[in-house]
């Protein structure tokens, strides 16, 4: 009797232990990447309550530093509503786990068309304090990508931190991003993984905004906050911080009803 | 049963404690078996970085220095072996007939390198066009024209940057002088006034106290935070010590030892605390006898990690010797400084070299 009662409380034990097992955020990553249940990195908020918008935030904007080709402009969301067509190379501080959807315009020999990637910084950076600004992550969209996108191809560009133990002895500062192409069916990030650890992840060619009118919440991805890093004369960076005004509730007057009847 | 799950128990809080247990510094318990009397220690962890931060920032690093997983091993021809990729180790030869070796303590480097993965895919376009042109009594299909047009994919497979590396190379043999590599000019380094930021340690054998801050800085520049990466200082010493698993260049200790020992002390460190791909850094290189006794034939091997790239004639020595420059297996360059004469107590040396970061 007191065996069977002993194998029923191991077995239970075990029980907990594996349902307590992490959650793998990508199919198929097995990267260093340490990460929590949520799939967000470590020592990252991994909860944005739903009506955030209008309150502060207390989150690490991530430096990021957006490439396009020379005369494009860029674009990022504020109230579901494009803002400041920005020239490239573009300083932006971005949210680890948000979607960002931005717009490329005034793309060089496409005149007319544009193209809406989104951007998703899936891990953070640690520069000494006070280089946050000299190393961001490098975001590096070519004519190629955007060419392709307006063709019909969906392109998707994982953006690693490159472990220097297995670097590849060529120079970086060549002015074009080490990239390396991969043949589909593979996981991008896996992929990315096996040469560093994965940062970002950048789509282009994918949805298009609604041309009805319409405002579309979901193209947005709820237009989550974000910094844009703009160098003054003097070779200093001014932070400006956009981020979503609150609803405001329309005021229901007294004895009526807040649905009108017919 | 019930003291066995006692017993586990124990077992298991008695495993939690020897894993949670704090960073203590220790010393080299053989120092005892030798007679050294320890009189003075002093301890400050200054300069670290905070626990638990994860492998990220391994990543954004350049680390330069030390000696690696494998142990480098000198043989009695002198091929040096297990020296790794990042190593910077300087071996010697003592009175009694041994040859020692000693890494030097390693500089950190931040200069992240971004790299990206694309993948292309292409939107399978589908148009089937299936007309019905004739129709009889039999109410039978007379021609059924399918067409199927397959989008064309284009999947990029460009084989640029095809070339890879694996993170064990460099580990090869490699000998004294055997002409696989190319003997370059050595320039003589004086500049002893400018000598960087802790002027007191390179030109003579103390460090000021107030000193302590740039030789900290000089010294990891990043932060130190490898096991044993710290720079060893000794003061009011009659002969060396080593002092394990301390990380921190404001450790002191005052020691009695009557022994004779033969000892080289070397210090590495870099110019700059971080780097964009493209600019220039320059690594200075002191090597001190802190023994007690001469030491003959020593060498200095630097093995560039994959982002550093070698200058030529870049190199300088403050004292007479020999240099190599040698191709290493991940793509980047050994470096070997062979100093001419024998070294004596209290003698050291200076070498400088530049670097472009990847």
């Amino acid at each position: 009797m007191i065996k069977v009662f002993y194998t029923i409380t191991a077995f239970l034990f075990i029980t907990v232990l594996y349902a307590q097992s992490p959650v793998a955020p990508f199919s198929g990553y097995s990267g260093s990447l340490p990460v929590n249940p949520a799939g967000l990195p470590v020592n990252e908020p991994t909860h944005f309550p739903a009506n955030y918008q209008g309150s502060a935030v207390p989150c690490y904007f991530q430096p990021v530093k957006i490439n396009a080709p020379e005369g494009c402009r860029i674009a990022f969301p504020v109230n579901d509503h494009f803002v400041q067509r920005q020239t490239t190379p573009y300083a932006v501080g971005l949210i680890v786990g948000n979607d960002y959807r931005l717009r490329i315009t005034d793309i060089p020999f496409q005149p007319g068309r544009e193209v809406f990637p989104t951007v998703k910084i899936i891990a953070r950076t640690y520069p000494p304090q006070g280089l946050e600004l000299e190393f961001p992550i490098r975001i590096d969209i070519t004519q190629e990508d955007i060419e392709l996108a307006l063709d019909g191809k969906f392109i998707t560009r994982v953006i690693y931190l490159e472990n220097p133990q297995t670097a590849m002895p060529i120079r970086g500062d060549s002015g074009t991003q080490i990239s390396t192409d991969i043949a589909g069916g593979f996981n991008p990030v896996a992929v990315a993984a096996t040469m560093g650890q994965p940062v970002a992840i950048v789509r282009i060619g994918g949805r298009i905004p609604n041309t009805l009118g319409a405002t579309d919440p979901a193209f947005f991805y709820g237009s989550p906050s974000w910094a844009a890093f703009d160098k003054t004369p003097s070779n200093r960076y001014e932070v400006t911080r956009y981020q979503n005004t609150p609803h405001r509730k329309i005021p229901v007057a007294a004895g009526k009803p807040a649905i009108p009847v017919r | 049963m019930r003291f066995q799950i006692v017993s586990m128990i124990g077992v298991l809080l008695c495993a939690s404690a020897v894993f949670g247990q704090a960073d203590v510094l220790t010393v080299d318990p053989s120092l005892a078996e030798r007679g050294v009397k320890i009189v003075a220690e002093r301890q400050e962890l200054q300069g670290r970085f905070p626990p638990n931060t994860g492998t990220a920032r391994q990543t954004e690093y350049l680390a330069d220095g030390g000696d690696g997983l494998a142990k480098t091993i000198v043989e009695e021809d002198w091929t040096v072996r297990n020296l790794e990729t990042e190593d910077t180790v300087a071996h010697f030869d003592t009175l009694d007939g041994r040859t020692l070796v000693e890494p030097s303590n390693r500089v950190f480097l931040y200069a992240p390198r971004f790299g990206a993965v694309r993948q292309i895919e292409g939107v399978l376009n589908n148009a089937q066009i299936t007309a019905l042109s004739r129709t009889d009594g039999q109410c039978s299909l007379n021609i059924d024209r399918g067409k199927e047009q397959l989008g064309y994919t284009v999947q990029e497979t460009k084989s640029g940057y095809a070339r890879t590396r694996t993170q064990l190379s460099g580990v090869g043999g490699l000998k004294k002088s055997t002409g696989a590599g190319i003997t370059q000019g050595l320039g003589t380094y004086s500049n002893f006034e400018s000598a960087m930021y802790y002027s007191n340690l390179l030109r003579q054998q103390f460090i000021g106290l107030g000193e302590l801050a740039y030789l900290t800085r000089g010294r990891v520049f990043a932060g130190a935070w490898q096991g044993t990466g710290g720079i060893k200082v000794q003061m009011n010493i009659l002969a060396p010590m080593e002092a394990t698993a301390e990380e921190g260049a404001e450790s002191f200790f005052q020691i009695e030892d009557e022994s004779k020992t033969s000892k080289l002390r070397l210090i590495k460190t870099a110019s700059r605390q971080s780097a964009q791909s493209g600019e220039v850094i320059e690594f200075t290189l002191r090597f001190d006898n802190v023994g007690t006794q001469v030491i003959g034939n020593v060498t200095i091997l630097d093995n560039l990690t994959t982002r550093l790239e070698f200058l030529p004639e870049t190199a300088l020595s403050s004292l007479k010797s020999g240099f190599v420059v040698q191709a290493n297996d991940s793509g980047s360059f050994t470096l070997r400084f062979e100093i001419t004469d024998p070294l004596k107590p209290g003698e050291f040396g200076v070498i400088q070299f530049q670097c472009r970061v990847r």
